[in-house]
C-alpha cells in the first residue's frame, strides 16, 4: 500500500512524517535534518529549498523568499529573478522538496499527503494550501488544523470527551487554540495568538543584552561587526537552550573583537532569573492571547482538561510556568514540540487510509512480570511497557543441594524485592532429580497472549517435567492502582536499591560459604593444615554473619574469604603440578560459577 | 401437477437449499478460522515489531552513550594538559607553544573521529558547504569566497557546521 505522508508546512520550518508499524516517524531531509527551513531560492532554472536557500539568502535577497505562509490565500505575488510567483507556487516548492526527500528516504513514490494549517486559516487559505499540494504533485487527502494534529500526536483522540488547550510557541509565531473532543472528533472552540512573536525574538533580546553589556564595559558596539554578531547569535541560542535545563550558564566568546589596547573577550554569567527578566515583556505577551482563547471558548481555566505544548520555544521553563499560571495546569511535553504537528498529520494520514490498527489494537503490559528468586529478590522476566502478545524464557536453577522441588512465585510490579510486589499466582514443580545446587536447569516461560492472559510454565530440562499456571487477573488492576504501584516504586527507589544490594550480598556470601564447604573436602591433605583451619574458621564466622544479616561485616568477610579460597586453590594446583601424573582434578571452580537463583520449595 | 408432487418438489428444493446453507456455513466457519489464525499471526508480528522498535531505541541510546564515552575519553588528556598549561602561564613563549600543541592535539582527535575542515577561501561559493554572511560587489568575479569568517567542518560526508563566509557578487561595470 502506498504511503501517505503528513506535512507540517510551517512559517519558518517544515517537517514531514509517515506511519511505520502503527507509529508516526519523522523523515529526515536530504541534509540529514529533521526539520527543513521554509526558505526558497530561485535563480534562472535553479530552485533551492531549505538550508541551502538560507545559506545564500544574504547574497541574493532578490532571489530568496521566507515566511511565505504569512501570505497564503492573499492576492499577493512575490517577484523573484524577474518572475512573479503566487504563495501557492512558493509553498509548492517547499512541499516538493519534502516530497522528494520523503521518496528518497522511503524508497518509493509518494503521491498522497495530509497537510496542516493554523486553526485560524480561512477557507481561501486552506484552498491555497491544497492547491500548493496539487502543484507539488501531491493529492492532499485532507487539510487539518495544526492544534488538532498536535492533539493526535499526543493520542488525545482516544478515550472520553475532553477539552484541550494547545499552546504553540515556535520560532516566529505564537498560537493558542482550545479544542473540544466529542465522539472522536476535534472541534476548534477558539484561537488566539500573535503572528509575529517567537523564539527568534528571544534570541534577539539576548543578543541585545550581550552587546549592551559589552558596550558598557569596553565602549565597543559589537553589532557593527558581522563576524562577532554571528558568534553572538550562536551563543544566544546556546544560552537559551542551556537555561531550559540549567539554572545558570556561562557565555564565553574569547577574542570577540580588538581595539588599540588589545584583544577583548566576552565573558558573562547568565542566570535563569536574569534571562527571564531580560525577556519578561515577550513572556508577558503570551498571557493575553491565552486568556482570550479561554474567554472566546466560553470556558474557565478549570474546564480545561489537558494542556499540550507545541513549538521549540515551549521548552523554556518560564513559558511553561506562564501557561501553568494562566491555565492552572502543567502542560504535557512528552512529544518533541518541534515534531508534534507533522507526527499528528501522519497519524491522520494513517486513519484516512484505514490503518488496520483498530483491528490489531495492541496493548502493553502496564507492570513488569517476573518471579521470586533466592533471597526474596524479584527477577523480572517481562519488562513493563512490553507490547503483547509476547513470550520470554529464562533458565534458573536450584538454591540447595538435592533440592527436588521449586516454587514458582509469579509477581507483578516495579519494586526489586518480591515482597513489595503483587502476587499473581504460585505453583510447584516437583520431582527434580537430586543434584548439587546450581546443576538442575529449570526453564521458566512467560507467555502473555493478545488478551492479556498470562501463561507461566516451568520445565525441568533434565526430565522434561513441566508445570504451568494461567493467570487471567493480570488486567484486573485499575489504572489508578497501576499508577499507585509505579509511584510507590519511584518513591522507594533509593531504599529498595539498598535492600536489593543487601539481598545480592547475602546471596553472594551464601555462594562463597557453599563453595568453601565443597573446596574444603578437596583441599584436605593437599593444602597446608593451618590454612585449612583458618578457612574453616572464617567460613563459620561468615555463616554466623549471614544468619545475623550483619551486612557491613559480610561484605568484608566475603571478600577476605574469596581471596583466601583462591590462594588455597592456587596452592592446590601447585601441589598437583609437583606431583604430576597423579590424577588430581578439582571441581571447585565449577561450583563457584554456578548460578542459582531459584527459591527453595 | 397434483398436490403431492408439488409438496415433494418443495421438499426437494428445501433440502437442496439446506444443503447449500450447510456448505456455506462450513465454508464460512473455515474462513473464520483462517481469519482468526491470520489475525493472531498479524497481532503477534505487530507486537514483535513494536518490541523490536522499543529495544532498538533503547540500544541506540546506549550506543550513543558509548560513542560519546569513547570520544570523551580521548578528550580527557587534553583537559589535563589545559589545566597544566594554566598552571604555567609565567613563561609566555612556552605558554604559546603549549597552546599550539594542544590545538594540534585537538585537531588530531577530531580528524580521527571523522571531522574535516571545509575548504572555503578562494573556492566557488557552495551553499551546501558555505553560509554567506555578507557579500562584496566585484567587477571581475562572481560567487567566490573571499573571506572565511568562521571555519566550517564536515563529519564524514555530513556538514557539521557550514563555513561562514564573505562572497563576491558580480556587478556590471
Amino acid at each position: 500500500m502506498a504511503k501517505v505522508i503528513g506535512i507540517d508546512l510551517g512559517t519558518t520550518f517544515s517537517a514531514v512524517a509517515f506511519m511505520e508499524g502503527g507509529k508516526p516517524v519523522i523523515i529526515p531531509n536530504a541534509e540529514g535534518e529533521r526539520t527543513t527551513p521554509s526558505v526558497v531560492f530561485i535563480k534562472g532554472d535553479e530552485r533551492v529549498v531549505g538550508r541551502l536557500a538560507r545559506n545564500q539568502a544574504i547574497v541574493y535577497p532578490e532571489n530568496t523568499v521566507r515566511s511565505i505562509k504569512r501570505h497564503m490565500g492573499e492576492d499577493f505575488k512575490v517577484s523573484l529573478d524577474s518572475n512573479d510567483y503566487t504563495p501557492q507556487e512558493i509553498s509548492a516548492m517547499i512541499l516538493q522538496k519534502l516530497k522528494t526527500d520523503a521518496e528518497a528516504f522511503l524508497n518509493e513514490k509518494v503521491t498522497e499527503a495530509v497537510v496542516t494549517v493554523p486553526a485560524y486559516f480561512t477557507d481561501a487559505q486552506r484552498q491555497a494550501t491544497k492547491d500548493a499540494g496539487k502543484i507539488a504533485g501531491l493529492n492532499v487527502l485532507r487539510i487539518i488544523n495544526e492544534p488538532t494534529a498536535a492533539a493526535l500526536a499526543y493520542g488525545l483522540d482516544k478515550g472520553k470527551d475532553h477539552t484541550i488547550l494547545v499552546f504553540d510557541f515556535g520560532g516566529g509565531t505564537f498560537d493558542v487554540s482550545v479544542l473540544e473532543l466529542g465522539d472522536g472528533v476535534f472541534e476548534v472552540k477558539a484561537t488566539a495568538g500573535n503572528n509575529h512573536l517567537g523564539g527568534d525574538d528571544i534570541d534577539d533580546r539576548l543578543i541585545d543584552w550581550m552587546t549592551n553589556e559589552f558596550k558598557k564595559q569596553y565602549r565597543i558596539d559589537l553589532r557593527e561587526d558581522k563576524v562577532a554578531l554571528q558568534r553572538l547569535k550562536e551563543a544566544a541560542e546556546k544560552a537559551k537552550i542551556e537555561l531550559s535545563s540549567k539554572t545558570s550558564t556561562s557565555i564565553n566568546l574569547p577574542y570577540i573583537t580588538a581595539d588599540k589596547t588589545g584583544p577583548k573577550h566576552l565573558t558573562a554569567e547568565l542566570t535563569r532569573a536574569a534571562f527571564e527578566s531580560i525577556v519578561a515583556d515577550i513572556l508577558e505577551k503570551l498571557k493575553d492571547p491565552t486568556l482570550q482563547s479561554l474567554k472566546d471558548a466560553g470556558l474557565s481555566s478549570n474546564q480545561i482538561d489537558k494542556v499540550i505544548f507545541v513549538g521549540g520555544s515551549t521548552r523554556i521553563p518560564a513559558v511553561q510556568r506562564i501557561v501553568k499560571d494562566v491555565v492552572g495546569k502543567e502542560g504535557e511535553k512528552s512529544v518533541n514540540p518541534d515534531e508534534a504537528v507533522a507526527l499528528g498529520a501522519a497519524i491522520q494520514g494513517g486513519i484516512l487510509k484505514g490503518d488496520v490498527k483498530d483491528l490489531l489494537l495492541l496493548d502493553v503490559t502496564p507492570l513488569s512480570l517476573g518471579i521470586e528468586t533466592l533471597g526474596g529478590v524479584f527477577t523480572r522476566i517481562i519488562e513493563r511497557n512490553t507490547t503483547i502478545p509476547t513470550k520470554k524464557t529464562q533458565v534458573f536453577s536450584t538454591a540447595a543441594d538435592n533440592q527436588t522441588a521449586v516454587t514458582i512465585h509469579v509477581l507483578q510490579g516495579e519494586r526489586p524485592m518480591a515482597g513489595d510486589n503483587k502476587t499473581m499466582g504460585r505453583f510447584d514443580l516437583l520431582g527434580i532429580p537430586p543434584a548439587p545446587r546450581g546443576i538442575p536447569q529449570i526453564e521458566v516461560m512467560f507467555d502473555i497472549d493478545a488478551n492479556g492472559i498470562v501463561h507461566v510454565s516451568a520445565k525441568d530440562l533434565g526430565t522434561s517435567k513441566q508445570q504451568k499456571i494461567t493467570i487471567t487477573s493480570s488486567t484486573n488492576l485499575t489504572e489508578q492502582e497501576i499508577e499507585a504501584m509505579r509511584k510507590e516504586a519511584s518513591a522507594n527507589e533509593q531504599e529498595d536499591k539498598k535492600r536489593k544490594e543487601d539481598a545480592d550480598l547475602l546471596n553472594h556470601a551464601d555462594t562463597i560459604v557453599y563453595s568453601l564447604d565443597k573446596a574444603l573436602a578437596d583441599f584436605e591433605g593437599k593444602v597446608d593444615k593451618q590454612k585449612l583451619e583458618t578457612l574453616r574458621q572464617k567460613g563459620d564466622d561468615l555463616r554466623k554473619m549471614i544468619a545475623a544479616k550483619d551486612y557491613g561485616a559480610i561484605k568484608t568477610k566475603t571478600d577476605e574469604l574469596q581471596k583466601l579460597l583462591s590462594e588455597a586453590g592456587t596452592e592446590l594446583y601447585q601441589q598437583a603440578n609437583k606431583t604430576e601424573g597423579q590424577q588430581d582434578q578439582t571441581k571447585g571452580s565449577d561450583t563457584m560459577d554456578a548460578k542459582y537463583k531459584m527459591d527453595g520449595a | 401437477m397434483t398436490k403431492e408432487t408439488l409438496d415433494e418438489g418443495r421438499t426437494d428444493t428445501l433440502l437442496e437449499m439446506e444443503k447449500i446453507v450447510a456448505e456455506k456455513d462450513a465454508a464460512l466457519a473455515d474462513i473464520q478460522k483462517q481469519f482468526d489464525a491470520l489475525k493472531d499471526a498479524a497481532k503477534q508480528i505487530a507486537a514483535d515489531f513494536d518490541n523490536f522498535r522499543k529495544r532498538t531505541e533503547a540500544e541506540r541510546t546506549k550506543e550513543g552513550e558509548r560513542a560519546a564515552k569513547n570520544l570523551l575519553l580521548r578528550l580527557l588528556p587534553l583537559c589535563d594538559h589545559f589545566s597544566l598549561c594554566l598552571e604555567h602561564t609565567a613563561h609566555h613563549d612556552e605558554f604559546v607553544k603549549a597552546v599550539s600543541l594542544l590545538y594540534s592535539q585537538l585537531v588530531t582527535i577530531m580528524e580521527d573521529a571523522g571531522v574535516r575542515q571545509i575548504s572555503a577561501l578562494r573556492q566557488s561559493f557552495d551553499p551546501r558547504l558555505h553560509e554567506a554572511l555578507m557579500y562584496v560587489p566585484s567587477e571581475k568575479e562572481d560567487n567566490i569566497v573571499v573571506e572565511e569568517l568562521q571555519k566550517g567542518y564536515l563529519l564524514n560526508d555530513i556538514v557539521l557546521r557550514a563555513s561562514k563566509v564573505k562572497v563576491t557578487r558580480k556587478v556590471e561595470g
